[in-house]
């Protein structure tokens, strides 16, 4: 039974569509852009598209974070990267050769043919066995419970990153 | 199917209502502004000038918009859409009052300022975009500054959750029920609370780059800051997303600390309560920017990652032990 | 008690940061991460034959991971007193340097007992995070910043390899429903006969550590690597990470058991020849040799997936045997090379002309070490690649096994050449060097392992049977 397009069921499948369309032209564009600001843009894209699917997936407390973490953090932090270390408008990302285009075109595709194969020929584990409804209770319980090694042990790896970024950037200590 | 009818109608409404609450505000500031200057402020369209910002609006509108050579077309253009987008966004989750409220999620909390972070995304591509050295400067300025603010500001938001146990705005509200059980007062939850409330609401007018924290748009700078190459509609959507960006941090003040659509003294809950507090926090807003003088970058900075920071975490894990505890 | 180990190191890196507030020579920093590491060995031995399971079923202690946790306690402890100058390392940084290298030995010893995908991940991210920050923090003597560019490649496709690990998790996941290997295991075992997304899970799960063992696709870094860091970074980097990777290598084979891992086995065989010949023909030519260590590791990465791809008990355990003497005598080796450099600068082949008459037990060090990883008896490396090679062959790949003996054959020849340099070359004016009285205490007792386990490997090889039978 084809669900016509205007039905609930045609609509949220044009959403997905329409969702799956952003990441993937974002991806696109995050690769092939020559100019960097160009492909964060892209990149940026990407993520919302992503969140987005996170929230059609019914995670909408991930599809948030995902926001919040991915392109109000990490997305900033790259253009002030860009921003700092090339100010010149004229550099653009050089161009390679023909062949390596090609080359790696092909090695990508065979790569992605391989997975896409793989992960459609899989049985995978049917939603009725879903463990919860991902909603902001359910990642705190088990954030604290099943997997509170993991919420312990990411406190120091932040802790480390913060750290390592501090005694990497910092000057003057031997100032003193 | 009837609930995407609902949905376009908020979407509309909330649309006209931000777009109003831009135009008014501008009105509000000016007039505020002339006031405290001992002028009169706007006063030849219409009775006390009223109509002004509809004035504006037409001259906006009408106004072709110019892209200057060598700007960074594709990002020029998107710049405005997200400065606009996300802050319209925002509104979906705001609980006007018990039943109005255009989608009343779990997490709407968390959805503001998820949206609010790819606000900042827009300043820096329009300011990037415009190959300009002061729109450049002026962006920088702008996203660190959003940046450092984000973090007290989260901090804060995130002891509300703990007391209230909940991300529902509306939940928030509702237990809120009069004036004595807002969250902004000590005895509620935390005594801190008040802290959280000045906490909160320095970081909002930072977030929004109101004056004191306006050094993105440092006109004595920096022209006009990452919109100085906007002309028209372009200038407009910037201006429109200010503006909602205000009206949506004073909404989350009201929400969070002043008990929203509650009555202070339990008497007739409703939207007249929210927007005579909300547009009392505007009000302030207001008169902050034309009492207190510009900061500087450093001060800024300093302000927020020396003493807010600090400030928010200890409140923070205070807040923790005295829910632990009592 | 059974995670006394990990906390000490926590504790200790606590302590470690206050340090570093205060103080800058690194002095203090560097005797409390000894004695840290010592605390990590003496309570790692202590709690060798306990059993337990902590934090909802994703953390296991049995003989398996005491074992190498013993093994990452003693290499951690072997590189900080040896490297006792700390030449190589910016002296604005020693302190963060100490704690970020107990950090790094911290996540290491969560790696080898967490038996949850998440844990896994997170463990092997913390620990790599500390090496990427270590690599930088080289002393930038002579201003053409190439330990920035060491990091930068050190994390650029450690990134790679952390995304396609997590890409083959996500497979697993899919497939079971769950991240803990428990489940995981039985699920997977039934599935991989049938499906190949089980497989491709596993094999993308392995990327990650394969990256860490320096195996041939996930080699790129290991040369740049080791020669933009320290002297005694890569003395760690080529040691102690590797056991981790081992560990969880085995645990994951062990997963897909003796059936239906025919791709397995052979993916694991194209990896370990690849290895192999790449490694030791890349040494060949090399005239660093930090550069040349690092190509020799990735052919000893190839000789430890011998014992994996037998999918046998007594073939882990002999990975685990080579992969313990391949630590001792790595550690050997570097504890030279951070001697001989004068200022922390690499060191070149020549440089170690005549070391016989400037430091003979430094000469004799190398040239155990050297012996050792030549594979020539009666060292752990003759031993270990022994019985890696009888084992592949029982379990029926002859021509794998020739092309190893092979290797092996070439590799003598630039393992040799250095110890001939160190014997039988006039030292033309390069001065002595000095040993502080550690650092002989640690040659002598590298030496006494090396010979030990070389001569008597029974016990260890008993002792390492029962640890991979305690994770079946």
């Amino acid at each position: 039974m084809n669900p016509t397009l205007l039905s609930p069921e045609g609509l949220s499948g044009l959403v997905f569509l329409g969702l799956v369309a952003v990441t993937i032209c974002g991806a696109v564009i995050a690769t092939a852009a020559k100019r960097l600001i160009r492909c964060l843009t892209g990149l940026v894209a990407c993520f919302m598209g992503v969140a987005g699917l996170y929230y059609y997936l019914g995670s909408p407390f991930v599809a948030m974070m995902q926001l919040l973490i991915y392109v109000g953090a990490i997305a900033i932090v790259i253009a002030f990267g860009i921003m700092l270390a090339e100010p010149d408008e004229a550099k653009l990302v050089k161009k390679k050769s023909g062949l390596s285009g090609v080359l790696s075109l092909i090695a990508g595709s065979a790569v992605a043919w391989g997975l896409a194969v793989a992960a459609l020929r899989a049985d995978w584990m049917s939603p009725a066995v879903k463990l919860n409804d991902g909603s902001v209770r359910d990642v705190g319980m088990s954030l604290l419970t099943t997997y509170s090694m993991v919420f312990e042990l990411v406190s120091v790896v932040l802790l480390v990153a913060i750290l390592g970024s501090l005694a990497l950037a910092r000057t003057g200590r031997d100032k003193e | 199917m009837n609930e995407v009818i609902r949905l376009v109608i908020y979407l509309v409404a909330i649309i006209a209502f931000a777009a109003l609450n831009a135009a008014y505000l501008v009105w509000v500031e000016r007039k505020g502004a002339g006031h405290i200057q001992r002028r009169i402020g706007p006063k030849e369209v219409g009775p006390y000038g009223l109509l002004q910002p509809l004035a504006d609006g037409a001259k906006l509108m009408s106004k072709q918009i110019l892209i200057p050579r060598g700007v960074d077309v594709p990002l020029f253009m998107i710049a405005p859409v997200l400065a606009m987008v996300p802050a319209i966004m925002s509104f979906v989750t705001i609980p006007f009052s018990e039943t109005l409220v255009a989608r009343d999620i779990n997490i709407g909390l968390l959805m503001i300022f998820a949206f609010a972070s790819v606000n900042i995304m827009a300043l820096l591509l329009g300011g990037w975009a415009s190959r300009n050295k002061y729109a450049v400067i002026s962006a920088t300025r702008a996203v660190s500054q959003n940046v450092s603010y984000e973090i007290p500001m989260l901090i804060t938001v995130i002891t509300i959750v703990m007391i209230s146990g909940s991300m529902n705005l509306n939940e928030i509200v509702m237990q809120q029920t009069n004036i004595l059980k807002w969250y902004i007062w000590p005895w509620t939850g935390n005594f801190l609370g008040p802290i959280s409330f000045l906490l909160f609401f320095t970081c909002s007018l930072a977030e929004t780059n109101r004056a004191p924290f306006d050094l993105g748009e440092a006109e004595s700078e920096l022209i006009a800051g990452f919109h100085t190459e906007y002309a028209g509609m372009g200038f407009g959507m910037f201006f429109m997303g200010e503006y909602a960006n205000i009206v949506i941090g004073c909404s989350l003040i009201t929400i969070l600390f002043l008990g929203g659509w509650q009555c202070p003294f339990g008497l007739f809950p409703g939207i007249h309560w929210f927007l005579i507090k909300l547009y009392a926090l505007c009000w302030t807003f207001v008169w902050i920017r034309w009492t207190y003088p510009r900061t500087t970058l450093w001060g800024l900075l300093n302000l927020s990652w020396k003493y807010l920071i600090p400030i928010s975490l200890v409140n923070l894990i205070l807040t923790a032990g005295l829910l632990k505890v009592m | 008690m059974l995670f006394a180990p990990e906390l000490v190191l926590l504790l200790g890196s606590l302590l470690l940061f206050f340090l570093s507030l205060g103080e800058s020579d690194g002095k203090g920093a560097r005797n409390v991460t000894i004695l840290l590491g010592l605390a990590g060995f003496v309570l790692s031995i202590i709690t060798l034959f306990q059993e337990g399971s902590l934090f909802m079923g994703a953390y296991r202690i049995d003989l398996f991971s005491q074992l190498f946790k013993v093994l990452i306690a003693v290499g951690m402890t072997c590189v900080v007193i040896f490297d006792g100058e700390m030449k190589g390392i910016s002296a604005r940084m020693r302190p963060e340097y100490y704690l970020f290298l107990t950090l790094s030995c911290m996540g290491l010893m969560l790696l080898v007992s967490s038996v949850e995908l998440i844990t896994m991940f997170v463990a092997l991210e913390l620990s790599s995070y500390s090496l990427y920050l270590m690599v930088p923090m080289r002393d930038d003597t002579g201003g053409i910043r190439f330990q920035m560019e060491a990091a930068i490649k050190y994390i650029l496709f450690g990134i790679i390899a952390t995304g396609a690990m997590l890409y083959g998790m996500s497979y697993l996941f899919g497939l079971t429903g769950s991240t803990h290997l428990e489940v995981v295991v039985p699920k997977i075992i039934e599935l991989s006969a049938s499906s190949p997304a089980a497989i491709l899970g596993i094999a993308l799960f392995m990327f990650g550590f394969f990256y860490k063992l320096a195996v041939f696709p996930f080699h790129f870094w290991v040369p740049d690597v080791y020669e933009g860091a320290a002297n005694s970074t890569t003395a760690f980097i080529a040691s102690v990470p590797k056991l981790g990777a081992v560990a969880i290598l085995i645990r994951l084979v062990v997963m897909v058991g003796p059936t239906g891992g025919d791709a397995l086995v052979n993916l694991l065989i194209v990896l370990a020849l690849c290895s192999m010949f790449y490694g030791n023909l890349s040494a060949l030519v090399q005239t660093d040799v930090k550069r040349m260590l690092g190509f020799s590791g990735i052919s000893h990465a190839g000789y430890v997936l011998l014992g994996l791809l037998t999918l046998k008990d007594s073939g882990f355990a002999t990975s685990i045997y080579y992969i313990a003497g391949y630590l001792v005598m790595n550690l050997a080796c570097f504890l030279v090379i951070c001697k001989v450099s004068k200022n922390g600068e690499n060191v070149s082949i020549d440089d170690l002309s005549g070391l016989h008459q400037r430091a003979p037990l430094l000469a004799l060090t190398l040239g155990v070490g050297m012996f050792a990883l030549a594979g020539i008896p009666p060292f752990v490396g003759f031993m270990g690649k022994f019985m890696l090679l009888t084992g592949a062959y029982k379990a029926g790949h002859l021509t794998l096994v020739i092309l190893a003996a092979l290797n092996t054959a070439i590799a003598i020849y630039y393992y040799l050449s250095v110890v001939r340099i160190a014997f039988c070359n006039d030292p033309d004016e390069r001065p002595s060097v000095s040993v502080d009285p550690m650092t002989k205490l640690v040659s002598v007792f590298l030496m006494v392992v090396i010979i030990a386990m070389g001569v008597a490997p029974a016990k260890v090889l008993e002792l390492a049977t029962t640890a991979v039978r305690s994770i079946l």
